[in-house]
């Protein structure tokens, strides 16, 4: 599936009257990898969850592929070709590794499922060796192989990641940033909420950075991996560059 | 007698065990404890006993050996469930979804106790309370075990039909919800709602089977206790508290520890007779809910917190 | 008129006596957050134990001690209390909906004993010949009755007051508090449990008291008074009646006995006397929906101040 993700003025938040995000603009490309950094707070997983359907939209649009997704509910949104990998949570740990994924499969005709759960397994030989684990008996690198694993398995034109890296190991950092760039090579566009800047900005090839919902800059990575004015912005004090 | 305890002990034990299973499905995917589920075990009944009602003048009465019922009753089952089913549907859709959504997570049980109250006594108004059976055969029970051995014992055809017949349903359940994508999305959405929403199942559809295949099972566990022990409008009431107490012995969400559950449950009920008498019945599930309940809340099967 | 005046004399003792009941769920519910499905039980236990302090050396059973009805209704709160001390220390550390559960199967083992028990609670006919409060005086049925309602009504604007000091002071508050943040409370030294205990136990005696009433204003205690019914109704006027609020309890009372008695008398009306049985059970239908609808288009009288909302400890 291809198609960009356009995000045009989104206002989103949990409780009406409490906007969090407060009118984001923002395009992802398809093969591109795209960041959100920010402090805590600023938004960035509401923003991802607001784009996926799980928060409620105040004002602007989403779009994937010219195709308005304001009124596709949560549960067709990945036919619509967007996946969203959650933070925490993100496997059904009572199933196995194979029920996993044959439930992201439905809706495919019978012979693509089994060709996209194949090449899910082969792309992480680690799931391939674990089908019949139960997922919560994975350790942390391999639920999030398999979390990534089953958003792949529609081939999505965008997909959402909500801070992949989250309690791994250095080298496990950079085993998921290689996979997600090699995700993005492949097809699809990559939004990524990241607490670590680093390896945010070596994974990613533009970077947004979104502070109090708004968005209060934005670059390509190599930019701002040597930005000073980035810590800065993190700690709340204005951005003399933009 | 003890074999003979045992015996009937795993008779009522199937068929609380079938209702059990029924509720554990609706309590895991829906996640609301539903009083109004024994009614469904009741509609059950009621309802085979009008379509029985109906189908017995082209039918007739002739029993099918050596069961004491004939075709009538197979016509009127299939019937029955359809009823149930329809019946959970439409409180579903008219009563428990909306509250389900809603902030108050405990209005939707209070509500499913006040639809239990309504349709225990419209069952009363259109059917009086005095009991009913569907046949008026004699069910004579068979000696499976002589006299001395463990004092031996006797089930009638119907009885060990209801083993059976549980014992098919429930595998067959089984490889549903391990086998189908419909039974795979029962077990994500009762684990996950948000991730399943994420995953790309629709919550609704997987609501409805759910409905479905519960109200199926508790209609057909009404219509198995119509068939052994009477039709009566209290049929499903009393069996409320000892089908709670199996699915949470057997583990919310599981359905073989719910099937666990009521055997154990009907077995301890039987064993409690000759101690108690037959009136303390519901007693005994009382004490099994409050030992899981303070010894391993999450059952035999369930997930520990 | 006499008969009107007596009617309602009747139909206020009968409200008042829910008020009880009222008054009780919403200190364990509205103010708590504790699920009692098993209101019939403990309102069943009060008026029992009442019964045997008070009742007359009935035959055939281990008779009643034959003392005065002050006695008998301050040991109806103090049996249901202990009751609720019982159940709750086992029970109240649970979710809510198993709390919702292992209610209601005490109300059925209640309602099986009351059946069975013969020589103790004279099984499905009951004990009868209770006594009237200050049975002493000289007095016509209908002033006899309007004393009952005197007393009853003082009963009630006591249990008010009492409640309504007792929420509004120290105690309140840290219920308050457990219900805002239970953590911090206990981090406080305010035990969450024994306050919530606590409160299911005072709730429980109000219930047993209320039975208790009930029973002697009708001169008998009886299984069928205490069912499923009964529960369900007290629910229905807490929630009319806006929960957390006591006076809401009280008015949500009289309010649904009102609705209650007008569609009894009405039924009795329309339909033939043959019909008696399954009349009553229509009159409970349709009651009941009724009921439900309220429950669809006021949630909030479940939720006036959020003691459920919130998922407690250990909750999903």
């Amino acid at each position: 599936m291809k198609g960009d993700l356009r995000v045009d003025g989104l206002v989103a938040g949990y409780e009406p009257g409490l906007d969090i995000v407060k009118g984001v603009t923002l395009a992802v490309a398809a093969g591109s990898v795209v960041t959100l950094l920010g402090p805590n707070g600023a938004g960035k997983s509401t923003l991802l969850k607001a784009i996926a359907g799980l928060v409620p939209v105040r004002a602007g649009g989403i779009a994937l592929g010219g195709r308005d997704l304001a009124t596709v509910p949560v549960h067709e949104r990945t036919t619509a070709g967007l996946a969203f990998v959650p933070q925490t949570e993100n496997v059904f740990a009572s199933l196995s590794v194979e029920e996993n994924l044959q439930i992201a499969a439905v809706g495919l005709p019978r012979a693509l499922r089994r060709a996209r759960i194949e090449a899910v397994t082969g792309r992480f030989p680690d799931l391939a060796a674990a089908r019949q684990k139960p997922a919560g008996r994975l350790s942390g690198g391999q639920r999030q192989m398999l979390a990534l694993g089953r958003a792949l398995i529609k081939a999505p034109a965008v997909l959402l990641v909500d801070e992949p890296t989250a309690g791994l190991s250095p080298r496990m950092v950079e085993g998921v940033g290689a996979i997600l760039r090699e995700i993005a090579a492949s097809g699809p566009g990559v939004l990524l909420v990241e607490q670590n800047v680093d390896a945010a900005l070596r994974i990613a090839d533009r970077a947004v950075v979104l502070v109090d919902g708004r968005i209060a800059r934005e670059a390509p990575a190599a930019e701002l991996r040597h930005d000073p004015g980035l810590a800065a912005l993190f700690l709340g004090q204005r951005d003399q560059a933009a | 007698m003890i074999l003979q305890y045992l015996g009937d002990g795993l008779v009522q034990g199937a068929m609380i065990g079938l209702g059990a299973v029924g509720l554990t499905l609706t309590y895991a995917v829906l996640r609301f404890a539903n009083f109004a589920h024994g009614e469904l075990l009741t509609i059950g009944a009621y309802a085979a006993l009008s379509v029985l009602w109906l189908v017995v003048p082209w039918l007739g009465t002739a029993a099918l050996a050596p069961f004491s019922f004939g075709w009538a009753l197979i016509v009127a089952l299939p019937a029955a469930l359809a009823v149930t089913c329809a019946t959970a549907l439409l409180l579903d859709r008219l009563v428990l979804a909306r509250l389900r959504a809603g902030a108050a997570a405990m209005t939707v049980v209070i509500a499913s106790f006040g639809a239990a109250l309504v349709l225990r006594h419209l069952v009363v108004v259109l059917y009086g309370p005095q009991p009913d059976y569907y046949t008026r055969a004699i069910q004579v029970a068979l000696p499976l075990v002589p006299r001395e051995v463990l004092g031996g014992l006797r089930l009638a055809p119907e009885q060990i039909l209801v083993v059976l017949v549980t014992l098919g349903v429930a595998t067959a359940l089984h490889l549903v919800l391990t086998r189908t994508d419909t039974g795979r999305a029962m077990r994500a959405l009762a684990e996950n709602p948000q991730l399943a929403a994420i995953a790309g199942i629709d919550a609704r559809t997987v609501v409805r089977r759910v409905w479905l295949i519960g109200a199926g099972l508790a209609g057909l566990a009404g219509v198995l206790q119509g068939l052994t022990v009477q039709v009566r409008p209290q049929l499903g009431f009393d069996l409320l508290l000892p089908v709670f107490a199996a699915a949470i012995l057997g583990g919310i969400g599981s359905p073989p520890g719910a099937l666990a559950g009521g055997l154990i449950v009907g077995i301890a009920e039987s064993l409690a007779v000759p101690l108690a008498g037959a009136e303390y019945r519901q007693a005994v599930s009382f004490v099994v809910l409050i030992l899981v309940l303070l010894l391993r809340p999450h059952g035999l099967f369930g997930r520990a917190p | 008129m006499a008969g009107g005046l007596d009617y309602l004399v009747f139909f206020a003792v009968v409200a008042l006596t829910f008020s009880l009941h009222t008054l009780g769920l919403n200190l364990q519910w509205g103010l708590t957050g504790l699920f009692n499905v098993g209101i019939a039980g403990f309102a069943a236990i009060g008026a029992y134990a009442s019964a045997l302090l008070t009742g007359p050396d009935w035959p055939g059973s281990l008779g009643g001690l034959g003392l005065p009805v002050a006695i008998g209704w301050t040991g109806a709160m103090l049996a249901s209390g202990v009751a609720a001390l019982a159940v709750g220390a086992l029970t109240l550390r649970l979710r809510q909906d198993h709390l919702a559960i292992a209610t209601f199967g005490v109300a059925v083992v209640i309602q099986l004993l009351a059946q069975n028990l013969e020589p103790l609670t004279g099984g499905a006919f009951g004990l009868a010949s209770l006594p009237r409060p200050l049975a002493g005086l000289e007095l016509g049925s209908s002033a006899r009755n309007a004393l009952f309602l005197l007393i009853l009504a003082g009963l009630v604007l006591l249990a008010w007051a009492a409640l309504a000091r007792l929420t509004a002071g120290p105690w309140g508050r840290v219920l308050r508090a457990i219900r805002e943040d239970e953590t911090a409370a206990a981090a406080l030294g305010k035990s969450p449990f024994r306050h919530r205990l606590e409160a299911f136990v005072i709730g429980a005696a109000l219930m047993g008291l209320g039975g208790a009433v009930y029973a002697h204003f009708i001169g008998f205690v009886a299984p069928q008074d205490f069912q499923a019914i009964l529960t369900f109704q007290v629910w229905a006027m807490l929630i009319v009646g806006g929960s957390g609020s006591h006076a809401g309890a009280i008015l949500g009372g009289i309010l649904v006995w009102a609705v209650w008695t007008a569609s009894g008398t009405l039924l009795d009306l329309v339909l033939p006397a043959t019909f008696q049985v399954r009349g009553a059970a229509l009159q409970i239908v349709l009651i009941g929906l009724a009921l439900i609808a309220i429950l669809l288009w006021r949630p909030q009288g479940l939720i006036a101040e959020r003691p459920g909302g919130r998922p407690r400890r250990g909750e999903r």
